[in-house]
């Protein structure tokens, strides 16, 4: 009781003094009835029983029964929509198909500039698995990193993204421009896909984060250069590659390789991923590896660098 | 105790004794006055009130069954004339008049005037309830009976009872504002 209604009550329970007029008691004792008006009146009755009512009773039964029936058709009954499935987010932890993987999802969105010998199967290389995040510039400038694009506003709920390798993007320097004009369409696609995908799936793609990735590679020249990405499963629940800048070996591969790199060899890579929602921020969702020998001769040279958002 | 001493007043009035009915009268009166006072806010109109209630009593007390106690059942009894006296058409008398005269005739009439008011706006508040919790809140706090006898004037438990006065008592205090505080 709030301290309001407390004074309320005070106020109400407040015994003020009414003192009855004079006279008041006579006049009452002057108008009792005298003799047996009372006494005539029917007999005292003993206190009647409740009744429980009945129609309380038939109600209850009656939704009891409807509420079994309900149940035991809907138990049997099979689902009223097909229920819709959402890839689970294995994309990382499996070998990245070269060439783009077939999506599995009804939305599927192939890319839109990739190249046609990035659509034939490649086999994937094992040390390819899952590709991360951003590389940060290597210490004594072997592994550059640069700035990151803006993160696509909305994430993508259903949409397929395809599985490239590193290695499907001999052709990209000139078509970088190209793919970096497709994204925009892309995107606004895989609003749409988004915005047409049942609820659960939409939910689910809701809670990953994206991690947008642009990975640099400065090295000197090199023989048999290769780079490759590591991701972690436990964080990255699918990947894309964006676009590449930079490739000069057209035979690039599934494992990656750079192939004979002359000084100063830049190159570019933009990946977008998409991180599992229990994964910790600070976690690095994978490493860039990379391995040469020089030209000048000597040992192989190996480097990896953790990834992170370029965001 | 004084149940039972009702009961046998009751049981002697009706044994044809009118000694009894007299002394009835005399041990219930006043609060049946005070209550009609406090609903009313007028004395002389409660004394009117009090004198119907006992004749409405008297001719229905061949409809008591003694299931209730003598107290209740006249507190019912007046409480259903009060309000048959709200529905009759009447001359109304401000209230500010009658206050008026209060402050000239005492020294400390102001106080007694702001009191008067208070009291004036409280009955008012509860004689706007909604019947149920007009009835419960009068029952409980003016006519001064036990819950388990509302409780069982109305058919509902005792914890209705008390959830029914919260309830008054939370729209008594919305209605009176500050002023409860």
């Amino acid at each position: 009781m709030s301290r309001p209604e407390r004074e309320i009550a005070r106020r109400l329970s407040e015994t003020p003094v009414y003192a009855p007029p004079a006279g008041l008691l006579a006049r009452l004792q002057a108008e009792i009835p005298s003799g047996l008006q009372a006494a005539e009146a029917e007999p005292f009755r003993g206190p009647t029983r409740r009744r429980p009512a009945r129609w309380l009773a038939a109600a209850a039964v009656a939704f009891t029964v409807a509420g079994a029936g309900w149940l035991v058709w809907r138990v049997q009954a099979p689902p009223l929509l097909p229920e819709t499935r959402v890839r689970p987010a294995s994309a990382p932890a499996d070998p990245a198909p070269v060439g783009g993987a077939e999506p599995q999802e009804p939305e599927v969105e192939a890319p839109v500039s990739a190249p046609p010998a990035a659509r034939k199967p490649t086999p994937a290389s094992p040390r390819q698995e899952p590709p991360p995040v951003q590389a940060e510039p290597a210490p004594g400038g072997v592994v550059g990193g640069a700035a990151a694009p803006p993160p696509p506003p909305e994430p993508a709920p259903q949409a397929a993204y395809e599985a490239a390798p590193l290695a499907e993007a001999a052709e990209l320097p000139e078509k970088v421009e190209r793919e970096a004009k497709s994204l925009e369409s892309r995107e606004l696609r895989r609003q749409d896909s988004a915005a047409a995908a049942p609820e659960p799936a939409r939910a689910k793609a809701a809670a990953l984060r994206r991690c947008p990735l642009v990975l640099v590679l400065s090295l000197p020249a090199a023989r048999e250069a290769e780079a490759w990405l590591e991701l972690d499963p436990a964080s990255v629940a699918r990947w894309r590659r964006e676009g590449t800048e930079g490739w000069t070996d057209a035979a690039l591969s599934a494992p990656a390789p750079l192939g004979d790199l002359p000084a100063a060899r830049r190159v570019e890579l933009r990946y977008e991923l998409e991180l599992l929602p229990d994964a910790p921020p600070d976690r690095s969702p994978g490493r860039l590896r990379w391995r040469y020998s020089p030209r000048g001769g000597g040992a192989a040279v190996e480097g990896s660098r953790a990834l992170s958002c370029t965001t | 105790m004084a149940e039972t001493d009702d009961r046998q007043l009751l049981a002697a009035y009706v044994a044809g004794d009118q000694s009894a009915a007299e002394l009835l009268v005399e041990r219930t009166y006043r609060n049946v006055h005070a209550l009609l006072c406090r609903l009313s806010g007028d004395p002389d109109v409660a004394a009117d009130l009090t004198q119907e209630t006992y004749r409405r009593a008297w001719a229905a007390l061949a409809s008591f069954d003694r299931r209730a106690q003598f107290s209740t059942w006249l507190f019912r009894i007046a409480y259903t004339t009060f309000l048959n006296h709200l529905r009759r058409p009447r001359r109304f008398v401000p209230l500010e008049a009658r206050h008026e005269a209060e402050l000239d005739a005492a020294p400390s009439a102001e106080e007694a005037l702001r009191q008067a008011m208070a009291a004036d706006r409280l009955r008012r508040a509860v004689l706007a309830l909604p019947e149920d919790l007009r009835f419960t809140v009068t029952a409980v706090y003016w006519g001064e009976l036990p819950t388990s006898e509302v409780a069982r004037q109305e058919g509902i438990t005792g914890v209705a009872v008390r959830k029914r006065l919260k309830r008054a008592l939370g729209r008594l205090a919305q209605a009176l504002g500050g002023e409860g505080a």
